[in-house]
């Protein structure tokens, strides 16, 4: 007799469910997991250097930042030597907006598959932004060995990371996810990626100390900062875990709920689009 | 058996907008005031949204169409189903609904048991990996479990014959090599429901031929595949009923023989500029075709007919008032949609002689027996020529008709569609 291992049920409301996402989601948990290492493999494929390219970046950038900001603008470190400062704050942000390009381009990168054959859409730029996550440990780990050799290592950075990580890849997947979404659509969104990603980078301290915006600008451009922008939040405290600071956990608490809401939010506006992706692409 | 169907397609529907999905302004406002009255009300009870009052207007506007109308459609396991029709007739968009690439707008399709589908071999093959990893994530985007992957990687490898090169980036593979790996993935599916593209079975002879001889090994382990076609031959050899659709509408289903017939029949209404009003046309005009159709050997009207059957290209003409011929030498040559003239017919190389006083209206017919031409469109020239006074009427694409796929030497094995022409041949093996 017919034994029925499972009912799949197709229809224009399925998207329209929730539970039915995440059931999704249950089922497809192993592609995320082939994604995940597919990522993960192809970026470095062919490239002298490999991994080290995650650690480059962000080191260039923290001695050019230390002498340019440094020297010539006097711009204050918060007591911390200038690379340790900067990097403390390159690291984190060149994996954000590392995920954030990744995730928003990954939808039409993958077009050949998504015209192709079925899978919770989301999975994409999901398995994109955690194969980062990748890399930035890499980058965490020399920001690491940079602490203590320069004396500034506390245990609090290895307690504090898997919380920061979460934060920063819910937001990153977040806004990826509706970039990606729209970007489906209207190419105009490739374009306006970068540009985002610079404005965003202004409105985070990643060159500044966040005490010199509260004493030179004032002291609730900084609060506004720190609670609307959980990237900030996220900078801020790996500063302060190598400063050996007590930690703001309320600013924490705030940036984790409201990254997770930028997640929901971004994961529902992607569900929501990706029945058409096929469609437009 | 109410427990045998695995699938059920019930009033499926789909519309689509000429020139592609409507602008962001209007679905993204939508989708928001969609999602906060949604939050409010849950379940059969929720109103209708602006969205969906929006949607019922959606059918009197000339900017949308029916891809797909209310198409119903039952498998029972181990069911081998063809979805048969013209291009442009929805096949394409049903096969993207039934593997879930896109929504439908109205109607449901439930699967009873694992599905999965194949639109096309190697889905997410990336160059840069190996052989090996490509098996790995090439598998679980057909849906097979890591596990699973794993215990027939061997069986996998062994089947594309590739053992040496396993670990050898694809991007350095030969085509033969990276097709025999991605058809290697795609044979050891194990869903009890497959939705197959025929595109599938492009590719070289031998390459088909295993695609076609895999998927019937799969209806024999009682499996289900819905297989969409554009080949007539592999529809009648594999499947056990056939569904045509028209426009959009599953106008018959049944026995692969009787829907095939039916979707021969189909194509004689096609659009066609009267012979007989044509201006573009030479010769004296002492007498003129009026007309020009396809028959098949019943004597119906048909616009296509099969490869391997007779062709019968019939012709009408007049005589202007008062005129005779004595004689009469009709000819019609065939050309291919690239126009390719592929051969001359005419009672002038066959030696059937139209002579004596050729009647003032008449009909003229050409039978070709065994048609050997390969899958396509043809047109045809017609032409009319006395002895002695020259072309009468001469009209360049006066007709054309479809060559469907069929079974020209019997043995079910057909050469590639870009072959023009097939003939009958005998081979002989003998000690030399």
């Amino acid at each position: 007799m017919s034994q029925v291992s499972s009912v799949t049920v197709i229809s224009a409301e399925r998207h329209e469910r929730f539970f039915q996402m995440l059931k999704d989601l249950w089922a497809y948990r192993e592609l995320f997991v082939s994604f995940f290492e597919r990522d993960l493999k192809v970026r470095y494929k062919q490239t002298a250097l490999g991994a080290v390219w995650v650690v480059l970046q962000p080191l260039f950038l923290s001695g050019a930042y230390s002498i340019i900001l440094g020297k010539l603008a006097g711009m204050p470190t918060d007591g911390l030597p200038p690379v340790l400062f900067y990097f403390a704050a390159n690291v984190p942000w060149t994996g954000f907006s590392r995920e954030i390009t990744g995730a928003a381009m990954s939808v039409e990168g993958n077009a050949n598959l998504v015209t192709k054959i079925y899978f919770p859409r989301i999975i994409v730029p999901a398995a994109f932004v955690c194969s980062s996550m990748v890399d930035f440990l890499v980058g965490w780990t020399i920001l690491a060995i940079a602490a203590i050799s320069l004396g500034y290592w506390h245990w609090s950075l290895v307690a504090i990371t898997p919380l920061l990580m979460l934060i920063q890849g819910a937001i990153g997947l977040g806004i990826g996810a509706i970039l990606a979404a729209l970007n489906a659509q209207y190419r105009d969104v490739k374009n306006v990626i970068g540009f985002l990603v610079q404005l965003m980078m202004l409105a985070t301290p990643v060159f500044y100390p966040i005490s010199t915006l509260a004493e030179k600008v004032s002291p609730h451009a900084a609060a506004l900062v720190l609670t609307l922008n959980p990237m900030a939040v996220v900078i801020v405290t790996y500063r302060d875990c190598l400063r050996g600071l007590a930690l703001n956990w309320s600013l924490i608490g705030i940036a984790l709920v409201s990254s997770l809401l930028v997640l929901f939010v971004g994961v529902w506006f992607f569900r929501k689009r990706e029945t058409h992706f096929a469609d437009v692409l | 058996m109410n427990s045998d169907i695995v699938i059920r397609v019930e009033k499926l529907s789909k519309r689509y907008r000429y020139g592609g999905p409507a602008g962001l302004s209007t679905s993204l406002r939508s989708d928001i005031t969609d999602w906060a009255k949604g939050l409010l009300q849950r379940g059969p009870k929720r109103r209708p949204t602006m969205h969906e009052v929006h949607e019922a207007h959606l059918d009197a506007s000339p900017e949308y169409f029916w891809a797909l109308k209310d198409v119903d459609l039952e498998a029972r396991r181990g069911d081998v189903v063809g979805i048969i029709g013209r291009n442009g007739a929805g096949k394409s968009t049903l096969l993207k609904i039934l593997s879930r690439i896109t929504p439908p707008t109205s109607g449901r399709v439930t699967y009873y048991g694992r599905v999965s589908s194949l639109l096309e071999v190697g889905t997410g093959f990336h160059r840069e990996l190996t052989g090996r990893e490509n098996v790995f994530l090439n598998g679980s985007i057909l849906g097979m479990k890591r596990s699973e992957i794993a215990r027939k990687f061997d069986q996998i490898v062994a089947f594309a014959e590739i053992e040496k090169f396993i670990d050898t980036p694809v991007k350095f593979y030969s085509s033969g090599m990276y097709v025999r790996l991605a058809f290697a993935v795609a044979a050891h599916l194990e869903s009890e429901i497959m939705i197959v593209d025929e595109v599938l079975s492009v590719g070289d002879y031998a390459f088909q031929q295993k695609c076609l001889s895999t998927m019937q090994d799969v209806t024999q382990k009682g499996r289900t595949v819905l297989f969409v076609s554009h080949a007539m031959e592999t529809v009648l050899n594999l499947c056990k009923r056939c569904v045509l659709l028209v426009n959009g509408v599953a106008v018959t289903q049944g026995k692969p023989e009787e829907v095939v017939e039916a979707y021969m029949q189909t194509t004689k209404k096609g659009v066609q500029i009267k012979l007989a009003e044509r201006k573009d046309r030479q010769g004296d005009g002492r007498l003129r075709f009026i007309d020009t159709w396809i028959e098949d050997d019943k004597g119906n009207r048909v616009r296509a007919v099969r490869t391997g059957q007779t062709l019968k290209i019939v012709a009408l003409y007049k005589m202007r008032e008062g005129e005779t011929l004595k004689n009469l030498w009709v000819a019609f040559a065939i050309a291919n949609q690239r126009g390719i003239k592929i051969t001359d017919l005419g009672n002038v190389y066959t030696g059937d002689r139209f002579n004596g006083n050729v009647p003032r209206v008449g009909r003229v017919e050409c039978v070709v027996p065994e048609l050997s031409l390969n899958r396509g469109t043809y047109s045809y020239n017609v032409s009319a020529d006395s002895a002695g006074s020259g072309t009468e009427d001469w009209v360049l694409q006066a007709g054309w008709f479809e060559v469907e796929g069929g079974d020209f030497y019997g043995t079910g094995r057909i050469p590639d569609t870009d072959r023009l022409v097939f003939m009958k041949h005998r081979w002989k093996l003998s000690p030399a």
